[in-house]
């Protein structure tokens, strides 16, 4: 609460330099009114590792997420995907490069209006001439990756929060994508279904490579998961490294961050 | 919480966000992109049929009653109670069938789209689909848009038969100072096709809009199950004066100085 | 819903009467989220349906200075009340579910009722009644636009006004305004016992408030034109005076 000094006194920016980026950001800002949620982000993610975005609530990490994929465009600077700038993409330009992706929600974001198949078959239907037979071989073989294997004719709303999750892995997985964005993966799961998904997470990586982003505020699935941290605080990246640097880092705000303690730069607010 | 006049400026911002958006979605319909999810509209027509067609129906058929007693009273006043078909046929097809469909529609289906759009909004629903390379817009609101076009103007002319069918009940069967036969020669003679078609373009043009209303509310809806609520109410403000509105620009436009009837001078 | 009912109204009556301040903010606030659409559709309607429609039917008999009278009929006893009560179930209604409905799903009615505060007593009944007044109230607001919507209507048409208020103060009976008046009060019970019926039980889920919002209009609807019909049908038998045209 001492927040005498300068706002981003802890903000060394420190980072590691990353060989062939998957996903850059460069001086990127962006305000909803009056409220600037990123001011500045600097960020480079690897190519094939995981990374993780950390991050006390509130500070900008599903916004992030958004400029990725072309959600949302940035006031000032720049994000990059592959190299190519995102924000000044023609709309046709946009929709493929998102194919590139495969976005997890908070909530899965299933569609309420199809059972768990449908919804896993979705992309394939909307983006491939696969026939039925097809699609149906490499849903079914997604859903046994994720454990879903007998729930495929139920509806979203009838399912648990972390099979809904799972599911929403599935669709995410389906279109075989280079990048993969998780945001809260572990959101409103118990300790132990939140060890299964990491779990699920990084087998499902050692299978079939790419860039794996995961946003969260949880120091326990980013010990157990991370190959590669960024720490944002007031919409700025405070470190970024690979996880055993950071881990070992001795800036104050990382240091109480990634440990969960009260005493530190990070107050109530 | 509710704000439903600000100041005139954040209207006039409002409404200009509103015509955009409405203008793009009726751009995709008219630039056939919308075809590419025909599926869709078809399941979304589908829907339209099975949820709303019975309270469409059932409020015009109670409509038409009320238009049928009151003009039998109304006639008999001036002298005239063989003619109370003239006043059923054109209080029924010219005003109240178009008035009554565009407030189901609004109630009925405008608010079911703001619920179900909003709610696919803030549980990130959209956001997917944009990320699975599917424009949302043309994906969720051009196949609404376009399974309203379709499905509606049969809708519209079955509840214009409703409210006729209603009109006549209470008129013949319950005031009964008409024979069957004489109501019926008055009904038909005061009323010709062109009456029928400017009646089906009022009703259309409420449900273009109520649809298109709906979906903005739905489609911008921000702030959790609650704020998915407040757009609800909100587009049902909108929806409410603009039927009322557009029902008095067509009844000035299409019958203001020529009210078409087949009786010299 | 009839549960509801009941209990409102017993609590309404019951002592102590703890509901003054909500009473008072709920009526000012459907006043003024009201007093502006209805002003537009009430001028718009009574312009429309029965002005032009009526005058283009009267001209043919040659009887344009009935239009007055035929306000009183369709005005006061049909379009005055059935319209306000579209507009305030549209929205005064649908922000009273909104609003209930938000406090469900925040668990503000449980923490209420934790903290030994009956939500009826508290929420549904201030409602209650202020929006019956406000209904009430408002027939006549609408009244008075709709009648000026005849007016332009006379004008367009270019007749005199003065047989037009002739023949509407020979038709205007006491019955007939208050009938109005009461048939908008009744509305306005309705539509506050629905909608905050489907307020307070609007269930969890992105989808659950604003589906409470679209049942309840449609509920709304429905039980206002079916109300309509019957009221209606009530006041002609038991006062056949008001039948006729004079």
């Amino acid at each position: 609460m001492e927040q005498t000094t300068s706002e981003f006194e802890w903000h060394t920016g420190r980072k590691t330099p990353v060989e062939n980026p998957a996903i850059e950001f460069v001086g990127v800002k962006k305000s909803f009114g009056r409220n600037e949620v990123l001011s500045g982000l600097d960020l480079a993610l690897p190519e094939d590792r995981i990374s993780m975005i950390l991050g006390p609530s509130g500070t900008g990490k599903s916004v992030c997420i958004k400029h990725m994929v072309g959600l949302l465009y940035p006031d000032d600077g720049d994000v990059l995907v592959h190299g190519e700038s995102v924000p000044s993409m023609p709309d046709d330009d946009l929709f493929e490069m998102r194919k590139k992706f495969g976005v997890l929600f908070q909530d899965g974001a299933l569609f309420g209006s199809m059972d768990l198949y449908d919804n896993v078959a979705f992309p394939l239907r909307q983006h491939t001439d696969k026939g039925e037979e097809e699609i149906a071989d490499i849903v079914n073989r997604r859903l046994k990756e994720v454990g879903l294997t007998e729930s495929g004719d139920r509806m979203p709303n009838e399912l648990s929060g972390g099979m809904r999750k799972r599911a929403g892995f599935a669709r995410a997985l389906v279109l075989d994508p280079d990048i993969v964005l998780f945001d809260e993966p572990d959101s409103g799961l118990d300790p132990v279904r939140t060890a299964l998904l990491c779990e699920l997470i990084q087998e499902i990586h050692a299978e079939n490579g790419g860039a794996y982003v995961v946003i969260t505020h949880d120091i326990n699935s980013a010990r157990r998961v991370a190959e590669y941290i960024a720490v944002l605080w007031r919409g700025k990246i405070v470190e970024s490294g690979p996880a055993t640097e950071l881990f070992e880092s001795d800036n104050a705000f990382v240091k109480q961050f990634l440990s969960g303690e009260s005493h530190g730069p990070l107050g109530m607010e | 919480m509710e704000t439903s006049i600000g100041g005139p400026r954040q209207w006039l911002e409002a409404t200009g966000a509103m015509l955009r958006f409405c203008f793009r979605v009726m751009g995709e319909v008219y630039g056939l992109k919308v075809f590419r999810y025909f599926g869709e509209a078809l399941r979304q027509a589908g829907i339209l049929i099975l949820s709303s067609t019975l309270v469409i129906w059932s409020l015009i058929f109670i409509i038409g009653l009320q238009c049928g007693i009151e003009g039998a009273y109304f006639n008999r006043s001036v002298g005239s109670p063989a003619y109370a078909g003239v006043f059923a046929a054109w209080c029924d097809l010219r005003e109240l069938v178009p008035y009554s469909f565009g407030y189901m529609m609004a109630a009925k289906v405008g608010t079911g789209i703001v619920a179900e759009l909003g709610s696919m909004r803030i549980s990130d629903e959209i956001d997917a689909l944009e990320v699975m390379g599917v424009p949302s817009m043309t994906f969720l609101c051009s196949t609404k848009l376009l399974a309203a076009w379709m499905v509606l103007p049969f809708i519209y002319l079955s509840g214009v038969g409703a409210g006729f069918l209603a009109s006549y009940l209470a008129v013949v069967q319950q005031i009964g100072e008409v024979s069957s036969g004489g109501y019926q020669l008055i009904f038909w003679a005061f009323q010709n096709p062109p009456d029928l078609l400017y009646s089906v373009i009022k009703g259309m043009t409420m449900a273009t809009v109520i649809v298109l209303v709906g979906c903005y509310y739905g489609y911008n809806a921000s702030g959790g199950p609650v704020g998915v609520g407040t757009a609800t109410a909100k587009s049902m403000v909108v929806n409410i004066v603009l039927v009322h509105i557009i029902g008095m620009l067509g009844t000035q436009l299409f019958w203001g100085a020529n009210p078409r009837a087949p009786i010299g001078g | 819903m009839m549960i509801l009912t009941g209990k409102t109204l017993v609590s309404a009556l019951r002592p102590p009467y703890p509901y003054g301040g909500e009473f008072v903010s709920q009526f000012l606030f459907a006043l003024k989220l009201c007093w502006f659409p209805l002003l537009i559709s009430t001028v718009a309607f009574g312009y429309g349906a029965p002005g032009l429609q009526a005058a283009n039917f009267l001209v043919l008999f040659g009887a344009l200075d009935r239009l007055g009278g035929f306000f009183v009929l369709a005005s006061i006893r049909e379009f005055a009340p059935f319209v306000t009560a579209i507009v305030l179930a549209g929205v005064a209604g649908t922000a009273i579910t909104a609003d209930l409905g938000a406090r469900k799903i925040r668990e503000e009615l449980d923490a209420l009722q934790v903290l030994g505060v009956d939500p009826v007593k508290n929420l549904v009944v201030p409602r209650f009644l202020a929006l019956m007044l406000v209904t009430g109230l408002f027939d006549v607001y609408a009244l008075l636009f709709g009648i000026f919507g005849g007016i332009v209507a006379t004008l367009v048409n270019g007749a005199p006004l003065g047989p037009f208020w002739a023949t509407f103060f020979t038709n205007a009976s006491t019955v007939d305004l208050w009938g109005s008046v009461v048939k908008c009060t009744l509305f306005g019970a309705i539509i506050a016992i629905v909608c905050c019926y489907k307020g307070m039980t609007a269930s969890g889920g992105a989808e659950g408030v604003g589906r409470a919002v679209n049942q309840a209009v449609v509920v709304a609807f429905l039980g206002i034109f079916a109300f309509n019909y019957v009221f209606t049908q009530t006041l002609l038998a038991t006062h056949p005076e008001i039948q006729v045209i004079r």
